[in-house]
């Protein structure tokens, strides 16, 4: 029993950030929130298929439980920015160097912003190709569609990530000129 | 207007284009303007979704992680034929069920009326008192009619052995649920579920086994076949580690695919030497255990480890003749499955 905590040990620490970067990246930032539903899906992993699932596949399950939790969260309609993220977000320690975070945020924000406007399935499929660098096949057995339905999402979110971009170029550049 | 070949452009930067079609696309990468800015495009992208981190409270992190740990998950009787997979397909469909609160009230009312119509059955055990049309509540039926004047033909063998009454929809009692179609679809519908389920939130997992990278058959997994390919998979990786290049300055080259690969084949390993332990054998398991911490170690180097640290661990692999048992055993068992 002790072995098999140390082993879900090593696999919460391996991808619980990773876990909680797709989540917020799905959800548009919500980190508290996140944070929940990862924590959430380790719980569920824990409980129900810890000791019965095939080595290696633990994190797939754990991406497609994550996925599906994301998902009921947009069903619910629920713009749960809670109000412990404001609070976290103003007790956290400045950084030594403002200018540099503050770059950081907006990049994050950016990012975050131009991922809402993909469709959930396209969202998913992206970010667990290029945050997670899982194969199609991989992302197909994870969201449980083909990999047919992969190849065409993935190339249809970056399509739409690249107009969306460039369409806001524009609009910056027109309106200095 | 956008290139028609720009999806192509996109498969190749993930390294899922067909070899076939590769020579041809980077050929047209050097002519084609379009693609080559969807490239540099779809490459910064990467850059930004990678470079992306999570807001992450450690302190939140970890008090989750003990807090999952310490919990016990609820007993439920499980049979130890069961294989693996079928048993997770099972706790996944009734943990997970997606919750019909209607069917839930009428599965419950059906078997408490089960259970009372079964009990007054029992207590009176005479085919008199019995009724074809037997829908009367218990209380009408404990001051049912004697023995001996009964208008219906019951069959004696139903009475002797005191079965439950079989119902034009078949039995009943006894009834299991559908046969799981083992991708892991939710079911229709279900008898009541045999252990209490849990109050948890969320949707069923659904996941099939997970299918080998390298080696295409074998759709569930099973033991001899995931050992087979495991051990043919732990060779390459030794193999290839046996080849890394130790600079002069004494450090190796960037492993993070090797790092990533031990750590996926570690936890099989640890999968496979407890069925080995259980199962009995021996040699698998003993081949496994001697593998293990090979694994362990590569995991743990850094992304460019130092040579001293790469030359220790396959100083170890040759010691113990790894690669030549794995070669020979994953061959031995492949055949054996034949």
């Amino acid at each position: 029993m002790a072995s098999e905590d140390e082993e879900f040990t090593t696999l919460f620490q391996d991808f619980y950030p990773n876990l909680c970067r797709f989540l917020e990246c799905l959800l548009g930032g919500r980190s508290a929130l996140a944070q929940d539903l990862a924590q959430e899906s380790f719980l569920q992993l824990h409980r129900t298929a810890w000791s019965t699932l095939p080595a290696g596949e633990a994190r797939f399950w754990l991406y497609r439980v994550a996925r599906n939790f994301a998902i009921n969260e947009f069903r619910k309609g629920q713009t749960r920015y809670r109000l412990f993220d404001r609070v976290v977000e103003s007790m956290r320690p400045r950084s030594r160097n403002p200018e540099a975070e503050y770059e950081t945020q907006e990049r994050k924000q950016m990012l975050l912003e131009m991922l809402q406007i993909l469709p959930d399935d396209q969202r998913a499929a992206l970010l667990l190709r290029e945050q997670e660098q899982l194969s199609y096949r991989e992302i197909a057995h994870v969201l449980d569609v083909s990999e047919s339905k992969v190849k065409v999402d993935i190339f249809r979110a970056r399509t739409a990530l690249r107009n969306h971009w460039n369409k806001r170029m524009r609009g910056y550049s027109a309106k200095a000129h | 207007m956008t290139c028609d070949k720009t999806e192509k452009v996109s498969l190749m930067i993930d390294g899922e284009l067909p070899v076939s079609e590769r020579q041809t696309t980077q050929q047209h990468l050097i002519e084609c303007a379009e693609c080559q800015q969807a490239w540099e495009d779809f490459l910064g992208l990467r850059s930004q979704m990678v470079a992306y981190r999570a807001q992450l409270e450690p302190s939140a992190a970890g008090l989750a992680l003990a807090k999952i740990i310490s919990q016990q998950p609820p007993e439920y009787p499980t049979a130890p034929a069961i294989t693996a997979n079928r048993r997770t397909q099972f706790s996944s469909r009734f943990s997970f069920a997606s919750f019909n609160p209607r069917l839930a009230a009428v599965a419950a009312l059906l078997v408490i009326a089960l259970t009372i119509g079964g009990i007054a059955f029992l207590r009176q055990r005479s085919p008199a008192d019995l009724s074809s049309n037997n829908t009367a509540p218990p209380e009408k039926q404990e001051s049912s009619r004697p023995d001996n004047s009964s208008s219906l033909n019951i069959p004696s063998d139903l009475t002797a052995q005191a079965k439950p009454k079989s119902t034009k929809n078949g039995p009943i009692e006894g009834r299991r649920p559908r046969s799981i179609d083992k991708r892991g679809s939710k079911p229709r519908e279900r008898s009541a579920p045999t252990w209490q389920p849990r109050p948890q939130p969320g949707p069923p997992p659904t996941y099939a086994v997970v299918e080998e990278d390298l080696v295409s058959p074998g759709r569930y997994g099973d033991g001899e076949i995931l050992t087979a390919r495991h051990l043919q998979q732990s060779e390459v990786l030794l193999r290839a580690f046996r080849n890394i290049r130790v600079d002069r300055a004494g450090s190796a080259p960037e492993i993070s695919y090797e790092r990533r690969r031990a750590r996926q084949l570690l936890y099989r390993n640890i999968h496979l030497r407890r069925e080995a332990d259980h199962s009995g054998d021996v040699q698998v398991a003993s081949l496994l255990e001697a593998l293990e911490p090979i694994l362990l170690d590569i995991a743990n180097l850094g992304d460019r480890p130092e040579g001293d640290e790469v030359r220790a661990i396959r100083d170890r692999v040759e010691r113990k003749n790894l690669v030549p048992l794995l070669q020979v055993n994953s061959t031995a068992v492949a055949r054996a499955y034949e």
